[in-house]
């Protein structure tokens, strides 16, 4: 069998090689021959792949946009009430502070006056440890 | 003896031209390649439609990718292209992958003859009627190997290119190449001693 096999490969090889010549080369009396309209059509293909080109990159654009407005618009109305939400809670702080003051020691209360963040006019200071002296209601 | 005669453009200079707008001049570059392109694709394809196919895909590729064509870093323009008709060849051979099983192929009887003739024969005597026969049975074996297994050996054998050039045309490494055409032989093989 092995010395079969050993008779065979050069055969095998050369059936082999006259295969894929067979394969590769065009049929005998039937030279290559292309149609005379390859080139228009050759035109044609590059015209419309340049139209299709042309109009991948115009709509891209419109297409990025449509994509992420949704998002946008939900970020722009997402700041919009975190800033009014804020802007509307500013006034009253001050009033809960107020009332907190006076029940905090003297140096803390000092302390609280004067590293609020919130801006405090020089009266309203007055006031406020005026009421705290005086046992009164702050205003 | 007519003194007007106008000194052919070289491949270089038309591709120039075409670069500046001139489709003229790309007509020339079609004209003159074209063939070359053609016999690339019969190398892989039988039917003179794909064969077609493949010369209008390799041109409006070559339209496009003009621009990045460079003498110094492709070489000569007909092996720039010659490099990219092979890779539509082997695009399009993987699109139509076809591999239906091996134990379902049927040889008729010239055809078994003709495989024992090449066997027994040392020089292959090639009449029209023969080569017919061959060129069919060979489609069928060949239809049985990988699009990938058949470009390689369609590469080395018929169109003697060196490993290193089909690992540059398929951007694969040479090792890949060798060991893909060690074993499209084998497949190959296997299926000649079924009827030899």
């Amino acid at each position: 069998m092995v010395l079969f096999n050993q008779k065979l490969k050069p055969g095998l090889e050369k059936v082999e090689r006259a295969v894929i010549h067979a394969v590769a080369n065009p049929e005998p009396g039937h030279p290559l021959s292309l149609s005379a309209f390859l080139y228009p059509r050759i035109k044609a293909r590059i015209e419309s792949e340049r139209r299709r080109s042309t109009a991948r990159t115009r709509p891209e654009f419109t297409e990025t946009v449509w994509r992420y407005s949704p998002a946008l618009v939900l970020v722009t109305c997402i700041t919009f009430v975190l800033f009014w939400v804020v802007s509307f809670s500013v006034g009253k702080p001050l009033v809960q502070q107020n009332e907190v003051l006076p029940e905090i020691s003297r140096d803390e209360f000092e302390r609280v006056v004067v590293t609020d963040p919130l801006p405090l006019s020089r009266d309203e200071i007055l006031a406020t440890i005026m009421a705290s002296e005086l046992g009164l209601e702050p205003q | 003896m007519s003194g007007d005669e106008q000194i052919p453009y070289s491949d270089v200079e038309l591709v120039q031209q075409v670069r500046e707008g001139d489709d003229n001049a790309f007509e020339q570059l079609f004209d003159r390649h074209r063939m070359r392109v053609a016999q690339i694709a019969s190398r892989f394809f039988s039917q003179q439609e794909q064969i077609e196919e493949i010369v209008q895909e390799s041109f409006t590729k070559v339209y496009f990718a003009l621009p990045q064509f460079s003498k110094t870093k492709e070489g000569t323009f007909a092996g720039w292209l010659a490099r990219i008709s092979f890779n539509c060849c082997y695009d399009e051979l993987r699109r139509i992958k076809r591999r239906p099983d091996a134990s379902a192929i049927n040889l008729s009887a010239p055809e078994v003859d003709w495989l024992r003739t090449q066997l027994r024969e040392q020089h292959s005597n090639a009449n029209i009627e023969a080569t017919a026969i061959a060129r069919d049975l060979a489609i069928k074996l060949c239809s049985r190997l990988a699009p990938e297994d058949r470009f390689v050996l369609v590469s080395l054998e018929v169109e003697e290119m060196s490993v290193a050039e089909i690992a540059e045309t398929l951007n694969w490494s040479r090792s890949k190449v060798k060991i893909r055409a060690f074993r499209a032989r084998s497949a190959l093989r296997r299926v000649l001693k079924r009827f030899l």
